[in-house]
């Protein structure tokens, strides 16, 4: 990697990161404001977002260390598991219930030939996390997430710009032989 | 007292709602900057709040767009902001707004700010 492309990927991923633990915190301290002057007519709701922006600040914390990892060159870990896209994504929408449910988000899944993969599965779980809390942190309307031999697909119906970062996460991908694409429609994640 | 918040977070955007709403402000929702010019005409705010990082038109070009209207010459707008450098500051304040409020927040700052303006 060139000194520009370093430069220049730091940048991204420092200004996605501050960005997104901000606004997580941001989210934390208003809810908390809430609750401390009495002004919460919801506290179960209240609550489920405190715990959704904990969420948040976890996936966030995790892909920061591995995105550094991989563009500083350091050691990057893995786990022994193979990596199950049709379970992360499972799970990231169960602990999301929250921000769908406020967000008035449809969300629809449909999984065909998705076998769990050989790869770095700590890398690929944590990417498509991140890829999974952008999409729906964004939406408005509805997210389609299908996939068909081995290929799954994220598709939105309301275009969406996609964060300068993706760059980056489709060069990631691409080292452990998953090839990342995106449109402004469609999120199209490919494993070997 | 009317309010505008525009800020693209929606579940942030609620919460500083509601707690404004609490604090006996009328509040008026965007979720983007077009939107919240539009708002702005539509509904006269006494002050408004911009989240600086919004799809499609930022914070900063609303609060340019505003500050050419003449009915909004006057009016406080406060930015909102998860970019905490001076630069971005800087840039924040040369729009024409008022104030820069970086993330995180206590929302008791932002009412404390809004109210140093309008009352």
């Amino acid at each position: 990697m060139n000194s520009d492309t370093l430069i220049n990927d730091l940048s991204v991923v420092r200004e996605y990161f501050s960005h997104n633990l901000r606004t997580s915190t941001a989210m934390v301290v208003a809810t908390v404001s809430l609750f401390k002057f009495g002004l919460s007519d919801d506290t179960d709701s209240m609550a489920d977002m405190i715990v959704e922006s904990s969420y948040f600040l976890d996936v966030y914390d995790k892909g920061m260390e591995v995105l550094f990892n991989y563009i500083l060159g350091k050691p990057i870990r893995n786990d022994k598991e193979a990596f199950d896209p049709v379970k992360i994504t499972g799970k990231v929408i169960e602990d999301l219930r929250s921000t769908i449910k406020e967000q008035n988000i449809n969300i629809s899944c449909f999984f065909e030939d998705m076998k769990a993969c050989e790869t770095n599965s700590y890398v690929a779980k944590t990417l498509l996390e991140l890829i999974l809390c952008e999409e729906i942190r964004k939406c408005t309307a509805e997210i389609t997430i299908s996939s068909i031999d081995n290929v799954l697909y994220i598709k939105k119906t309301a275009e969406t710009k996609n964060p300068e970062i993706y760059k980056i996460f489709a060069r990631f991908f691409a080292e452990f032989n998953i090839e990342f694409t995106y449109t402004l429609d469609t999120l199209t994640l490919r494993f070997a | 007292m009317k309010v505008l918040i525009a800020d693209d977070e929606l579940r942030l955007r609620k919460v500083i709602a509601l707690y404004m709403s609490k604090c006996g402000y009328e509040i008026i929702e965007a979720g983007n900057g077009e939107t919240a010019i539009e708002l702005a005409k539509e509904n006269k705010p006494d002050a408004i709040v911009l989240d600086v990082m919004m799809p499609g038109m930022t914070g900063i070009e609303a609060t340019k767009k505003i500050r050419e209207l003449p009915e909004f010459a006057k009016t406080p707008i406060i930015l909102l902001t998860a970019n905490a450098s001076e630069d971005d500051i800087k840039i924040g304040l040369a729009s024409g707004a008022d104030k820069y409020i970086t993330k995180p927040f206590s929302p008791k700052e932002l009412v404390e700010s809004i109210d140093n303006f309008v009352k």
